[in-house]
């Protein structure tokens, strides 16, 4: 089983990739860059505002390139992706780990929801984060077959809002790269509701390894460019 | 006009559909049946394509799908003769309100239904022509900050009293939460624009029916809502 890793990432955006190659070299991962569909080619050919159907467009792009290689499971990042220590064991150690077949992982969502994970937290959304972590825990623990990849607790059929950080197999992205074109759904969206739809098996951490930064969003300047 | 494509199980003889449908045609609704053989058949957005692809090639403006019989046929199909205004809309749910388990979410729920009756009471408060008028006295109205709330107000309130003309164009009782489509999406009116994009999405079926509509939504790509 291995496992190759790759950025979405704007041409223009050189300050996302500076900042996101200085923390994968420090933690010793290999990701291979691709460039980022931008929103001009998208206009008038999508129900959604060029930038989002640019955004999925451009994570289509990183699985088309992944399909090229011969690898069991493509790690999908975005440039605005902040590593925590956690995160770090958990993908150098990954292709070691025993898991649970799967055709989504998602290890990176926002905490907050509709809110930028910035890492910074605040007393209340600390704990808040706390007892949820401890509720999932519960309900996992009441499930009759626990789903690990090694130490982090997995919940079935649930995906989050943000497509920052996620691993997914080879037959999946055979699938993912016709869905959704024309673009009707967001990415996160698109993967909120297939996870839903509980045709496949779509997993995410029972707690989120990997933040976003609070850099501009490169949505809002796909639109505005 | 309104094309009505109803619902019928292989084999099954239905009494109940049978006069459904003498309803339907007794109000002049074009009339189609869709047989299908397995409830599973219902979660499966290929037979929600195969119905939209038929209403394209149909002259109407909008289809009404009815894989299940509304509780009140007669009265269903009686305010649907009589909605003026389904053009502006591209998905509309019908489905009776299913009530949850935690109170909190019923209570929530209800906040949400009446959200439009809410917020019309509490912005059309003689308070905000108080603050009006204060505004006025001291000269704050060329500030961009009163400028904008009050702008911001005015939208709301136009907004919400729209949402409840809408609402009671089907019947006085109906309300009508704008983007508030839930799983379980059985009884739907739906636009040619939106049936257009549809009939194209999801050829790899990764979706069930329920959770193309209630994507489709929450995307905010088009004006949905769901009617209770």
């Amino acid at each position: 089983m291995t496992t190759s890793s790759y950025v979405i990432n704007l041409d223009s955006r050189e300050d996302r990739r500076n900042e996101f190659f200085s923390q994968t070299d420090l933690i010793g991962v290999k990701v291979e860059r691709i460039s980022a569909v931008h929103a001009e080619a998208t206009k008038n050919s999508h129900s959604t505002p060029p930038g989002v159907a640019a955004c999925w467009l451009s994570h289509q792009k990183a699985l088309l390139r992944f399909l090229e290689t011969d690898h069991n499971f493509a790690l999908i990042f975005e440039d605005d992706a902040i590593f925590t220590t956690r995160a770090a064991r958990f993908i150098l150690e990954f292709d070691s780990y025993s898991k649970p077949e799967f055709d989504v992982l998602q290890i990176g969502y926002l905490d907050k929801r509709g809110k930028l994970d910035s890492g910074a937290r605040d007393l209340h959304s600390h704990l808040k984060a706390r007892i949820n972590h401890l509720l999932q825990k519960i309900r996992v623990s009441l499930d009759s077959k626990i789903h690990k990849v090694g130490s982090e607790l997995l919940i079935p059929d649930s995906f989050e809002a943000g497509t920052h950080a996620y691993i997914c197999s080879r037959t999946m992205a055979q699938r993912l790269v016709k869905f959704n074109v024309p673009v009707v759904l967001a990415a996160d969206l698109a993967f909120i509701q297939i996870a839903r739809s509980k045709k496949y098996k779509y997993f995410r951490l029972s707690r989120s390894l990997i933040g976003q930064s609070d850099s501009v969003s490169s949505i809002h300047l796909r639109q505005t460019t | 006009m309104v094309k009505v494509y109803i619902f019928r199980e292989n084999l099954k003889e239905s009494s109940e559909f049978d006069s459904f449908k003498d309803l339907c045609k007794a109000h002049s609704f074009e009339c189609a049946e869709v047989i299908f053989s397995f409830k599973e058949e219902l979660d499966d957005f290929e037979i929600d394509r195969k119905i939209l692809i038929d209403f394209l090639n149909n002259g109407v403006a909008l289809a009404l799908v009815l894989k299940e019989i509304p509780e009140n046929p007669a009265v269903f199909i009686a305010n649907l003769a009589n909605f003026r205004r389904a053009d502006q809309i591209d998905l509309l749910q019908f489905d009776p309100v299913r009530r949850r388990v935690f109170l909190d979410r019923n209570r929530v729920k209800f906040l949400v239904e009446n959200q439009s009756v809410f917020l019309v009471r509490l912005l059309s408060l003689k308070f905000f022509d108080f603050l009006d008028k204060s505004a006025n006295r001291f000269r704050l109205n060329q500030s961009n900050f009163v400028q904008r709330f009050k702008n911001r107000r005015i939208r709301v309130l136009n907004r919400s009293q729209a949402a409840i003309d809408f609402g009671r164009q089907f019947s006085r009782r109906s309300k009508f939460t704008s983007g508030q489509t839930e799983p379980g999406c059985k009884q739907y009116l739906i636009s040619r624009t939106c049936a257009e994009t549809l009939v194209e999405f999801d050829l790899e079926n990764l979706l069930s029916s329920d959770m193309v509509f209630l994507g489709v939504s929450r995307a905010g790509n088009f004006r949905t809502g769901r009617l209770i």
